[in-house]
């Protein structure tokens, strides 16, 4: 009954933690990938109702994300965003960035509370670790990033190896949607009513 | 695996901190429209016209046509290049060269010309009047000098010196400054390798003579306005032979301020005086 709901988390984060760009077009649109992980939750929230939080901040992720599937001016740096938007776009991607991690939070919580429930100690620890490893890499680039606007060129280089540590903590959370899918996605209602009530 | 509130809402207060901190320093350091530094040039016919501006260290433009409402309103030809960048900005320079004489007539007329204003476009569209300082565009002069020159240096302390040998018996009547920038002291006169001071002009000279000029970009202290701005000036040394024949050396005199030693902020708020 879940593993579809599995799959669309697992399908959503692969969308939203791949950015690829052809000329100006993510051919891997984050708002496909956050309506994806909304439409999973909605259905997981019968399984644990703790999944249910993550609903809304998805699906306002969904909608904030429709700007960035297609870009005029390249990735070409964080001065060029300054410089080009306006300050409320600059307020937005750092509240984007809040509400995306917070989306991972709930979505991992979930798997979490729902293992502890089942008695998976393996997945439950998983959970834990992995999200402790994205909630770290990604607040510290959440924090790095504006720096990026008055340090010198010289320390790009420390921002570009902590992108790829960001980015191989979210390939973590992928793969935790995978074994989620695996240990969770073949709950019946009656496993749930039994574990749940 | 639950959130402490406290210590989210301190994480995101210092979030929101960095974020916009960093953004209001970046917007405080970053130009409305670019800046021009001041030239005090003064050309003899044929040399280039270098004018720099300063920009954002994003921005993609240059200038795309120059006009001086002061010559004629003549389109100029020119070169631009970067000519060197901070954290954030990058300078470029205009380098307006005239292939032949007749391109300087057409802005001058075949009189000297005072250039004070510069009417730039940009590439992206934007249109400015700017000031650029003086400069000074002179007709050349064919006359046979009393000093021959002999040999010339600069150095990198804004510093430097031209030997010349006199030709015939003569006499310097003094060193015209047509500047108002009382930068002063910065050619000292040397005879024989003895320093001039202007108090004893006339000095006569022998035919024969060593006479140096050396200059010395010396200003008041480093937040002496001037030291920000670009200099090409051309000093005349008015002399005279016994016969009465004028004949003037002119000493070149070279500054380029260091770009990382540039006040932004206060050159700014001068072009906002303008």
């Amino acid at each position: 009954m879940y593993l579809s709901a599995y799959n669309k988390l697992f399908w959503g984060f692969i969308l939203v933690v791949f950015n690829i760009n052809l000329g100006p077009i993510d051919i891997l649109p984050n708002f496909i990938g956050y309506f994806l992980i909304c439409s999973g939750v909605c259905t997981l929230a019968s399984q644990n109702k703790a999944f249910n939080k993550a609903t809304i901040p998805s699906a306002i992720m969904g909608i904030l994300s429709f700007k960035d599937a297609y870009k005029i001016q390249p990735a070409s740096g964080f001065q060029v965003a300054v410089q080009n938007q306006s300050i409320p776009w600059i307020i937005y991607d750092g509240v984007a960035l809040i509400i995306s991690i917070y989306v991972v939070f709930c979505v991992v919580r979930g798997i979490y509370l729902t293992a502890t429930e089942r008695g998976l100690q393996e997945l439950r620890e998983r959970a834990k670790v992995r999200w402790r490893a994205y909630f770290i890499t990604s607040s510290v680039m959440g924090f790095a990033t504006p720096f990026l606007l008055n340090i010198s060129s010289e320390w790009y280089i420390l921002y570009f190896i902590w992108i790829f540590i960001t980015f191989v903590a979210g390939f973590f959370i992928i793969g935790l949607m995978r074994i989620a899918r695996n240990e969770l996605g073949n709950d019946t209602v009656d496993n749930v009513d039994n574990h749940t009530f | 695996m639950n959130f402490n509130k406290k210590k989210v809402a301190t994480l995101i207060v210092a979030f929101v901190m960095v974020w916009v901190g960093n953004v209001y320093l970046f917007k405080y350091n970053s130009l409305k429209e670019p800046l021009f530094i001041k030239s005090y040039a003064d050309l003899q016919s044929g040399m280039p016209i270098r004018l720099h501006y300063l920009q954002n260290i994003n921005d993609e433009y240059g200038a795309v046509i120059i006009t001086f409402p002061e010559a004629n309103k003549e389109f100029v030809q020119f070169n631009e290049y970067e000519w060197g960048r901070t954290r954030y900005y990058k300078m470029k320079e205009i380098n307006i060269h005239f292939d032949n004489v007749e391109d300087v007539k057409r802005l001058t007329k075949g009189k000297e010309v005072k250039l004070t204003k510069a009417n730039v476009q940009f590439g992206n569209g934007k249109s400015v009047v700017v000031n650029i300082g003086e400069v000074y565009l002179s007709p050349s002069v064919n006359e046979t000098p009393l000093l021959q020159f002999n040999s010339g240096s600069q150095d990198s302390n804004y510093g430097g010196r031209t030997t010349t040998v006199a030709m015939s018996n003569g006499v310097i009547k003094g060193i015209k400054d047509r500047f108002s920038l009382k930068i002063s002291d910065m050619v000292k006169l040397q005879l024989n390798d003895k320093v001039v001071t202007p108090s004893e002009f006339p000095v006569k000279f022998k035919i024969g003579d060593t006479i140096t000029f050396q200059y010395d970009f010396k200003f008041k202290d480093e937040n002496d306005i001037r030291s920000n701005y670009f200099y090409q000036l051309s000093r005349l040394i008015e002399c005279e032979d016994l016969n009465g024949r004028q004949a003037n050396e002119i000493v070149d005199l070279h500054y380029d301020p260091n770009i990382h030693e540039i006040d932004v902020k206060r050159l700014e708020k001068e072009e906002g005086n303008r």
